[in-house]
């Protein structure tokens, strides 16, 4: 009884922080592709090459595996956007359910796992390099967690 | 003290202040609405709910407080990633963690308590964020100066 009780908060609190490590990927997209666009603009790179969403990635740029920034379509900024925001609430919403059944001393600390999540997205999504250090702390951080999370009670 | 540091202070507490409000909130109010399917199940009339709800207009008030302190935060936290790389912002801003452990267990509504576990468990989240978000001297002359626009964006709403 107690043991699945923790176990959907800890659940609930999981969704909560991966809405808002979405939202910050949206984010982090969203201003990848404005600062390229900005870029463009400077450099006078004319931009009439619009695709979609950016999804596609096969059109030559082997530099990097990625679409190009400057390569999203106004309607993906606005998808983008509104996403960014639309997660954000989503999980603003969840954290309420959460705070509401547990203590915020222990609530509140947990929710540094976004910093992990956000640390593996970013490898995964762009390239980014964890170092030794990061590894240290990303276990620091999962035993803190694991430590909060082995007291919770209804 | 100029007002970057100023800034960053400011969403530290503001961002306690709306943690501890809106647990407080919450606390309230979500009894009331968990009650929400036995009123309509029982047949109680819909101006006994439109009361039931006003007598809790001053918790919306402070629904409402504490979500602008949180968005006043969030701004206060944009205006100090200006000055301060996000490795010196963020391990700053997760004192949050004990500041409001601290209050939670002095506040007087919130009946939370102080123990050994708990204590440990935060210092340990603490060492992890400095870790995760400290460079390596490699990666600070790298991309100084890509860091300083890209990560802003990243982080801005890092904490809900």
């Amino acid at each position: 009884m107690s043991e699945k009780y923790a176990m959907n908060l800890m659940l609930l609190l999981i969704a909560t922080i991966l809405c808002t490590s979405l939202s910050q990927v949206l984010q982090k997209r969203l201003s990848l592709t404005l600062l390229a666009r900005k870029s463009n603009a400077v450099n006078g790179v004319s931009d009439s090459t619009e695709i979609d969403n950016g999804s596609s990635s096969d059109q030559g740029e082997t530099d990097s595996n990625r679409p190009n920034d400057a390569q999203i379509s106004s309607f993906g900024l606005l998808f983008l956007l509104i996403h960014g925001v639309f997660w954000l609430v989503v999980g603003l919403v969840l954290w309420f359910f959460v705070l509401a059944e547990m203590e915020v001393s222990r609530a509140y600390p947990l929710l540094s796992l976004n910093v992990v999540v956000v640390l593996l997205l970013s490898v995964v999504l762009f390239d980014d390099k964890v170092n030794v250090q990061q590894v240290v702390g990303i276990l620091s951080i999962l035993s803190g967690v694991f430590l909060l999370s082995a007291g919770i009670t209804p | 003290m100029n007002r970057y540091s100023a800034a960053l202070v400011s969403a530290l507490f503001l961002g306690v202040f709306s943690q501890l409000v809106l647990k407080q909130v919450s606390v309230e109010i979500l009894p009331e609405l968990r009650l929400l399917p036995e009123w309509i199940q029982a047949g109680i009339g819909f101006s006994e709910i439109v009361s039931s709800f006003r007598s809790l207009h001053l918790w919306y008030g402070l629904l409402l407080l504490a979500l602008s302190a949180y968005a006043l935060s969030v701004f206060a936290w944009l205006v100090a990633l200006q000055r301060f790389s996000l490795s010196q912002a963020y391990p700053f801003l997760s004192l949050g963690y004990v500041l409001v452990y601290v209050f939670a267990v002095l506040m007087p509504g919130l009946n939370e308590t102080v123990s050994w576990s708990k204590s440990l468990g935060i210092f340990l989240v603490l060492t992890g964020v400095a870790l995760c978000m400290r460079k390596s001297t490699v990666a600070k002359e790298e991309n100084a100066k890509s860091n300083a626009l890209s990560s802003t964006a990243v982080y801005e709403s890092g904490r809900v």
